[in-house]
């Protein structure tokens, strides 16, 4: 087909591989001209993906099981010591209450699920009888530890809390 | 670093932000101490390291005060803790006294037993933490 340059601003008889190798840049493409139903199935491979790019709040949520991502996902980890601090290294609490012997409230920095999972184990060496987990609520997850004995006993403690 | 206090029906509670938290501790004082709940931000060394007598912890206006009293029914609680396995070895050694009919041994261990029942009335002068830890009567054996 020739190429016809028209009166109305337009040309018209280019077709793709008419054009030279490279000759179109990342300039000449209109913001937000290219969609994601212009991707080809599997155009973006996972090397195609800026590492760190993929946040939590880009994960299904979906109803269907299988595909809800979040559920599998820990919202919240840490280590706290039996005095009362939270070490570094975990996330998803903004601080931790020492509400007396081996009673340690872990305050979320989110909004937890009604049906949030959290559990804990201890770090202790001696005799201990357990770690109860006394509450369970959108702000918060309290634990008892005891010793074999049955009374309160600090201890250093490690929790997991999992909540869509 | 500062810490949040607050009084509960246990003693006190202590509010340690998390050390990746990104907001202030007047926010998380807001956000963890119950809603309506009079508190104190104080300064972390005014919070006790020893946790001994944990359960003794009071709310002041200065930060934390150890109720002595409080602090000595805990300490009496760790010597009964400390007598009773020698209370139940104590036991054993009577009945063999009873069997070897040994009358003498019978009224030492007696006597012995009684001791230790007796240890809690043993007074505590003192009133600051490590006076009364400083009090562990004889009978009890090693002070633990």
């Amino acid at each position: 087909m020739p190429i016809s340059i028209n009166g109305t601003g337009t040309i018209t008889g280019i077709s793709a591989g008419g054009l030279p190798d490279a000759c179109i840049t990342a300039d000449d493409i209109a913001s937000g001209a290219v969609t994601s139903a212009k991707l080809a199935s599997g155009a973006v491979g996972s090397s195609g993906i800026s590492d760190g790019s993929i946040t939590y709040g880009k994960l299904s949520t979906s109803g269907t099981e299988s595909d809800n991502v979040k559920k599998r996902t820990a919202v919240a980890f840490c280590v706290a010591n039996n005095g009362g601090t939270l070490q570094s290294g975990g996330f998803g609490f903004s601080s931790v209450t020492d509400g007396g012997t081996g009673l340690l409230q872990l305050n979320f920095n989110f909004t937890a699920s009604t049906n949030a999972v959290a559990v804990a184990t201890n770090h202790a060496s001696g005799a201990m009888g357990g770690i109860e987990r006394t509450g369970l609520t959108t702000g918060a997850v309290t634990f008892q530890s005891r010793n074999s004995g049955g009374n309160a006993q600090d201890t250093n403690i490690s929790c997991i809390v999992f909540s869509e | 670093m500062k810490k949040i206090i607050y009084q509960t029906d246990l003693g006190v509670a202590v509010v340690t932000p998390a050390p990746w938290c990104e907001i202030s501790i007047e926010q998380v004082a807001q956000k963890d101490v119950p809603a309506g709940v009079p508190y104190s931000i104080v300064d972390a060394l005014l919070v006790p390291e020893d946790r001994t007598f944990r359960a003794a912890w009071e709310k002041s206006p200065s930060g934390i005060i150890i109720n002595p009293d409080k602090a000595k029914a805990i300490w009496k609680d760790k010597w009964r803790a400390a007598r009773n396995p020698i209370l139940a070895s104590l036991d054993i050694e009577f009945m063999k006294a009873v069997e070897a009919g040994d009358s003498a041994k019978q009224a030492e261990i007696a006597a012995h037993k009684q001791a230790l029942r007796d240890v809690t009335q043993t007074e505590i002068s003192g009133n600051s933490p490590d006076e009364i830890k400083a009090v562990w009567p004889q009978v009890l054996g090693e002070k633990q």
